[in-house]
């Protein structure tokens, strides 16, 4: 404040130098009254404006005391606990209207007392110097144009100056408002209003001040002193104008600059969150300029922090992806089975360690991006029947066609030293969400030791069944010979070989589906094709059952219309028959009826049968219609237990093991007898209830060579 | 089936158990029975004259069933019957690769043996 009116000093002491001239006061005394007049009227002026201006700053000065008075503690803040040392809001709004309205408001009535501070006094030279020509027209006019002079020269300057010096705490207040989120109200100033005001002021006062000037020194006669008051006066309208354009210069180049220096940074890339927020000194453009390049800046700090949580978030997840990748590849690497992926062009795009060894390849990364055909060597692969391959065979070429592959057999020659290597793959395609086919996946599985452990255990059995048998065949053609031809043979000799004969049998039996049993499982079964009519086979099979089943009576009926003359291998029905009669027998331990039936119906649709192997049925035999004979064995036994049923004809499979109903046996009879049964062309099924006995039925196509004639 | 001029048979094979039992079937049944241990054997022993029926075992060491047959049919063509003896499941298949005109599966009833090689002598 002392700074605005010790720049107001200089003027404040030509100004009545030039009044006095204004007038044509010569006489010395009355000089010196008028200027203790004006001396005693300025400090009037002077303390009614500094205390107008105190008044007016009273609203900072309440934030800054306020601010001194609560500083950073909780506890202080009566009106918010929670946040205490921040001033009310009402503070804060009414400080920042001071802080903006306070330079135009004070400049306007500080020119205004400029301007009429010397129309008393002009009054009171006519009081003081009555001998004083009366005030003419021309003195009159001169007089006013003094004024206007001086209000014209003492607004933009004191504006000027009150701005500069009030812009830091206008700056600081609208900091403090912005971090509240407050926007403070009141009216801008444009900056053009502000030069026209400023351009109009600087045109009018040094005009009106040297029109006042000319026409106050040519009102009377020539007097002497002119110069010196022209030299005065011009030095008075010369200077002013910098220093107003000074000082405005001042307020307009600092905001300037600092946003400058702000958006320099922001080029230069500089940490945004490091930015200073601009003060805001002025509500005109360059205050709305400072308030864009702040939010500008919190725009930029917000994204920059989006940015960084954003770029955390990536690399977190990339990490995850890599340690899950590494994962992935660790346990793929570590799979016994060979993995492959391509993409959707059968490019490979992945292979494990064991695929790698399987296709007797190194170096992965030579392989990424070759196609799969020439990974996989086409020349290399065989069908398991020793055709080879095309391209469109490949698992992987089918599976990018959309085909899955479930364990095909595959021969890759010449791999692992030198051998052929038997796999089994399976291969699906790898669809996107959408069902698009992406690329395709094959799992290969060596299977060479498997295999050859199959083959070496069916050789074994092979062998060993057929070394059984001759042992066999002459246990029983002994026994049988000396039954022949001792007829005087007492009977408990005869039962002893009978008994040797039956103990034979059954060894043979054992032996004949442990033969069947490798047979099937390699697919080497033979079923050979005659006409063989049922009724004899199951006369003589029934009879020898029913000799060593002494307790059970066991009942052959026919029912059919026409002669059961079936296509079939006889050795492999007997088989399955004497399969079937044992199980009534064993599983009835405490007698009873077995009755065996033998029907002739129409042929069923193939995919009614209840448990047939339908697909092995079609394969040979096609769904032609005709006539079937069906063949039932019933007994009054245990029965099997229902939640046993399903799995009753799996290979080795036992529906009474450890129960108090396990009779032995190896549980292959009927798994071999679905097996022929099919190969036949045949169904089998079965009814069962526990503790009720069980039904067993079986069909065999009839012989469609076998004359249709009826039963006579 | 007459007794004054029996008939022949070239038994081949190796388990002499099995030589013993067929042995006294046929004979009981007024075969006479020559015995030969294996394909090998069988062939010199055939030098000499041939039999009216050979009962052929599949398995034998030195020269198997099967090689025995071929070699039968280079040296002196089909002149005699044969009869397969065997413990193979697929017999009737092996029977027909080496020409059989019949098969027996071990073991085998006395009686069905008997029938058989009547069937083949007349």
């Amino acid at each position: 404040m002392a700074y605005a009116f010790g720049i107001e000093l200089p003027y404040s002491l030509l100004v009545p130098v030039a009044h006095l001239r204004l007038l044509g006061v010569v006489d010395s005394s009355v000089q010196a009254r008028m200027l203790g007049l004006i001396g005693l009227m300025y400090i009037v002026k002077t303390a009614g404006l500094i205390a107008l201006l105190v008044h007016m700053l009273r609203p900072i000065e309440h934030l800054r005391r306020y601010a001194v008075g609560h500083p950073l503690q909780s506890g202080a803040g009566v009106e918010e606990p929670g946040s205490g040392a921040a001033p009310p809001e009402e503070l804060i709004l009414a400080a920042a209207n001071a802080a903006y309205d306070t330079p135009l408001a004070f400049a306007t009535v500080w020119a205004v007392s400029w301007a009429l501070l010397y129309l008393p006094v002009t009054a009171a030279f006519y009081y003081i110097a009555p001998a004083q020509s009366p005030l003419d027209v021309q003195r009159a006019v001169a007089l006013a144009l003094f004024a206007l002079a001086l209000f014209a020269a003492a607004l933009p300057l004191a504006y000027s100056i009150l701005g500069r010096l009030l812009s830091p705490a206008a700056g600081v207040i609208s900091l403090i408002a912005r971090e509240r989120g407050l926007s403070v109200p009141g009216r801008g100033y444009s900056l053009a209003v502000r030069l026209v005001i400023l351009g109009a002021c600087l045109a009018i006062a040094p005009t009106s001040w040297m029109a006042a000037m000319v026409l106050g020194e040519t009102a009377g006669p020539a007097k002497p002193g002119l110069k010196l008051t022209l030299a005065i006066f011009s030095m008075v309208a010369v200077t002013w104008a910098p220093v107003c354009a000074g000082f405005l210069a001042g307020a307009l180049a600092g905001p300037l600059q600092q946003v400058a220096a702000v958006i320099q940074k922001i080029v230069q890339r500089g940490e945004v969150d490091r930015l200073e927020r601009i003060p805001v000194y002025f509500k005109d453009e360059i205050g709305a300029l400072a308030g864009g390049v702040n939010a500008m800046v919190d725009r930029l700090e917000e994204s920059s922090r989006r940015r960084r949580s954003y770029l955390a978030e990536r690399e977190r997840l990339l990490q995850d992806a890599a340690q899950r990748a590494a994962q992935l590849g660790a346990v793929l690497d570590n799979l016994v089975e060979g993995v492959f992926a391509c993409d959707r062009h059968g490019r490979l795009t992945m292979i494990n360690a064991s695929g790698l060894r399987l296709l007797g390849l190194s170096g992965r990364s030579e392989q990424d991006g070759r196609m799969v055909e020439e990974v996989m060597d086409l020349s290399r692969v065989r069908h398991s029947d020793g055709r080879p391959f095309t391209r469109d065979e490949l698992p992987m070429v089918r599976a990018l066609a959309g085909e899955t592959i479930v364990q095909e057999e595959q021969v890759l020659a010449n791999g692992r030293a030198g051998r052929d290597v038997f796999l089994r793959t399976s291969a699906a395609p790898i669809r996107s969400e959408g069902g698009a086919i992406l690329g395709a996946v094959t799992v290969a599985r060596d299977v060479t030791e498997l295999m050859e452990l199959d083959l070496v255990k069916d050789q074994f059995i092979r062998v060993g069944a057929h070394e059984l048998k001759t042992p066999v065949a002459i246990m029983k053609g002994y026994a049988l010979a000396l039954l022949r031809n001792t007829n005087d043979l007492p009977a408990p000799r005869r039962k002893m070989l009978e008994a040797i004969d039956r103990g034979a049998d059954r060894i043979n039996r054992i032996v004949d589906d442990l033969l069947a049993i490798s047979q099937v499982t390699l697919d080497v079964l033979h079923v050979s094709e005659e006409d063989v009519d049922l009724r004899a086979l199951l006369n003589e099979t029934v009879d020898r059952v029913a000799k060593s089943a002494s307790r059970h009576r066991v009942r052959l009926s026919l029912d059919a219309a026409r002669p059961p003359v079936v296509r079939a291998d006889p050795e492999r029905l007997r088989q399955v028959l004497a399969s079937l009669l044992d199980n009534a027998v064993k599983y009835s331990p405490d007698g009873g009826d077995i009755d065996v039936r033998v029907a002739v119906a129409e042929r069923a649709p193939v995919s009614s049968p209840p448990r047939c192997d339908a697909a092995l049925f079609s394969q040979r035999h096609g769904p032609s219609p005709g006539f079937e004979a069906v063949v039932s064995v019933r007994d009054q036994g245990v029965g099997i237990p229902s939640h046993k049923q399903e799995r009753i004809f799996e290979r080795f499979f036992r529906a009474h093991t450890d129960t108090r109903h396990d009779y032995g046996g190896m549980g292959i009879g009927l798994f071999l007898a679905k097996d022929m049964i099919a190969r036949h062309g045949g169904r089998i099924w079965f009814e069962s209830e526990e503790d009720k006995g069980s039904t067993f039925y079986f069909t065999v196509p009839l012989s469609s060579e076998a004359p249709a004639v009826d039963r006579q | 089936m007459s007794e004054r001029h029996a008939k022949t048979v070239l038994l081949v094979e190796d388990d002499a158990d099995l030589v013993a039992l067929v042995s006294l079937v046929l004979q009981e049944g007024g075969y006479r029975v020559r015995i030969a241990c294996n394909g090998r054997e069988a062939l010199a022993k055939l030098e000499h004259d041939l039999p009216d029926l050979i009962l052929l075992d599949m398995k034998m060491p030195v020269m198997n069933g099967p090689e025995f047959a071929r070699e039968l049919e280079v040296r002196h063509g089909r002149q005699a019957p044969i009869i397969v003896l065997t413990a193979a499941a697929d017999a009737h298949r092996r029977a027909a690769e080496v020409g059989a005109d019949a098969w027996l599966g071990k073991p085998f009833d006395p009686d069905a043996l008997l029938s058989t090689v009547r069937r083949y002598t007349g």
